[in-house]
């Protein structure tokens, strides 16, 4: 995190600055990698058997719905 | 306080009861009165004269004219024009002079519109209560210590004070639809890519959007029509019997009693225009949150990675701040928030647009939150402080859907505004339904009084 934050303001972050990436690391965790969003049905080509299964598939850079 | 249309300026120029330099004089007078620069961070009066005498010449010769010949106009500090200062609402250090016009300038330009000025904003379009740390919080007509929204917040400004009939914004996450529900008037955020984004200043790719803050739902879709290449209809035409959805209750369970109580009311108007109502469930769009404010501080970080990295102190503390947000996202956590979006793209064309023509959802929880309460935001609160204005904009925002947000209700206390969504190209649609619910801006408590 230090290292991220050095390299994005060119300088030491303040321990506000900290918090506010470490604050974002946690909503990360939450509201991206346990989305509920994310729990699809079905196979995908690298976790057959998990719980996004499907998502392996999913082009990030698809606009499927546009 | 009246505002000033498209339609009632134009028939004014027709009869010849005045000019478009007349106009742009009275507007110089009544700007000069007010001994303040505020909602305008520049004006322009020198170009604004050429392009009003070229279009007075115009009409005195009986050429053609544009559809909006005449007519002033001021827009967000975020468009380029060659010669012309571009700010951004940032430190004086990161102003620029443009070297060329954006096609969207150059549009309102080929129609007619007197162009004198550029409009206060969040700082680089980061912030929607449209306080800028440089240059302060334009003042809210509608709402008495209530904050304008951002991040075009001068635009929004402008048009509810009757300045002008109708503003350039930008919208990624609501920054037109935020200051239009907060002053009472229309905001049209398009489809993304409607719109072309060159000359504008940018922000997150993904999410870009530009559009007008308008008067009136006909003003907005004038100059949605002109900046989109006349892709959109300037003129409404009759409805069809429409399917129009309201979410059963989950993604909209934070609002206040008045604004469920405007639902009720907007709910009992459609049904007696014939339209079938649709209850539906849209609880995952509360899942569209961190997503797109994830992929919205990524791709700003990349856009400012160079200035921020040389000079961080020019940035206001609450924009640094959230650009220092991108340090706890991870390239995976950006890859996976644009999967989240994908995925909400299909299940909102299959669950949403498969049984509903267009949607109707609140454009913020109550009138526009007071002042005092948020701009002194530090730290960790910013973060959920913007969640909290920009909850029911994001949707639209990351699934790249035209949205018009429309004040549907005057309370003593402000405007309350729904937000109208429908699938990508639907514009003429949102805002042909739009028209048929505009209301006068007169405060209707009363009629309110008993949440649904």
């Amino acid at each position: 995190m230090e290292q991220e934050l050095n390299a994005l303001l060119g300088r030491a972050p303040s321990d506000s600055e900290r918090a506010i990436a470490q604050d974002q690391r946690a909503r990360v965790e939450a509201g991206i990698f346990a989305n509920p969003l994310l729990a699809l049905a079905g196979d995908g080509p690298l976790r057959p058997s998990g719980r996004c299964g499907a998502l392996a598939a999913t082009d990030p850079f698809a606009e499927g719905a546009a | 306080m009246s505002l000033v249309t498209i339609a009632a300026l134009q028939a004014r120029l027709e009869t010849g009861e005045t000019t478009a330099t007349a106009l742009l004089s009275d507007m110089q007078a009544r700007i000069t009165a007010r001994g303040t620069l505020s909602p305008f961070q520049r004006l322009e009066w020198e170009r604004a004269y050429e392009q009003a005498e070229r279009s007075d010449r115009a009409r005195r010769e009986g050429a053609p004219l544009g559809p909006l010949a005449g007519v002033p106009m001021a827009h967000k500090d975020m468009f380029d024009r060659k010669g012309a200062t571009v700010g951004f609402g940032g430190h004086p250090s990161a102003r620029k002079t443009a070297t060329a016009t954006a096609p969207v300038l150059e549009r309102l330009d080929a129609a007619g519109a007197v162009d004198f000025g550029r409009l206060q904003m969040s700082e680089f379009a980061m912030g929607p209560t449209g306080q800028n740390h440089h240059y302060g919080m334009p003042e809210n007509p509608a709402v008495p210590g209530g904050v304008p929204g951002g991040s075009s917040s001068g635009s929004g400004v402008a048009v509810g004070m009757g300045l002008v009939p109708a503003a350039l914004g930008s919208d990624t996450g609501g920054s037109i639809r935020v200051p239009a529900a907060c002053n009472g008037v229309v905001g049209f955020k398009p489809s993304l890519g409607l719109v072309p984004l060159t000359g504008a200043m940018p922000l997150s790719w993904t999410q870009d959007t530009l559009g007008p803050l308008a008067a009136s739902v006909d003003c907005a879709r004038r100059v949605l029509s002109v900046i989109s290449g006349g892709k959109i209809r300037p003129r409404g035409e009759p409805l069809r019997k429409l399917r129009i959805a309201f979410d059963r209750g989950a993604f909209v369970e934070g609002i206040s009693d008045r604004m469920r109580a405007a639902l009720a009311e907007t709910r009992g108007a459609l049904a007696g225009q014939g339209h079938d109502l649709v209850s539906l469930d849209m609880g995952f769009f509360a899942d569209l949150t961190e997503p797109a404010n994830v992929i919205a501080i990524a791709e700003a970080a990349t856009v400012h990675a160079d200035r921020l990295r040389d000079c961080a102190e020019t940035y206001g503390t609450q924009v640094r701040a959230r650009l220092a947000q991108a340090a706890g996202i991870s390239a995976q956590a950006y890859l996976r928030a644009r999967q989240i979006r994908e995925i909400a793209m299909v299940r909102t064309a299959e669950e949403i647009f498969g049984a509903a023509d267009l949607v109707i959802l609140p454009g913020l929880a109550d009138v526009a939150p007071q002042a005092e309460a948020l701009v002194h935001a530090e730290g960790t609160e910013i973060a959920r402080m913007i969640s909290g204005m920009t909850g029911f904009t994001r949707p639209g925002s990351i699934l790249g859907l035209p949205v018009l947000s429309l004040p549907v209700a005057w309370t003593s206390d402000g405007p309350l505004s729904l937000q109208i969504m429908g699938p990508r190209g639907s514009e003429d649609l949102i805002a042909d339904l739009a028209q048929t619910l505009e209301t006068s801006r007169q405060p209707v408590e009363s009629a309110l009084a008993e949440p649904a």
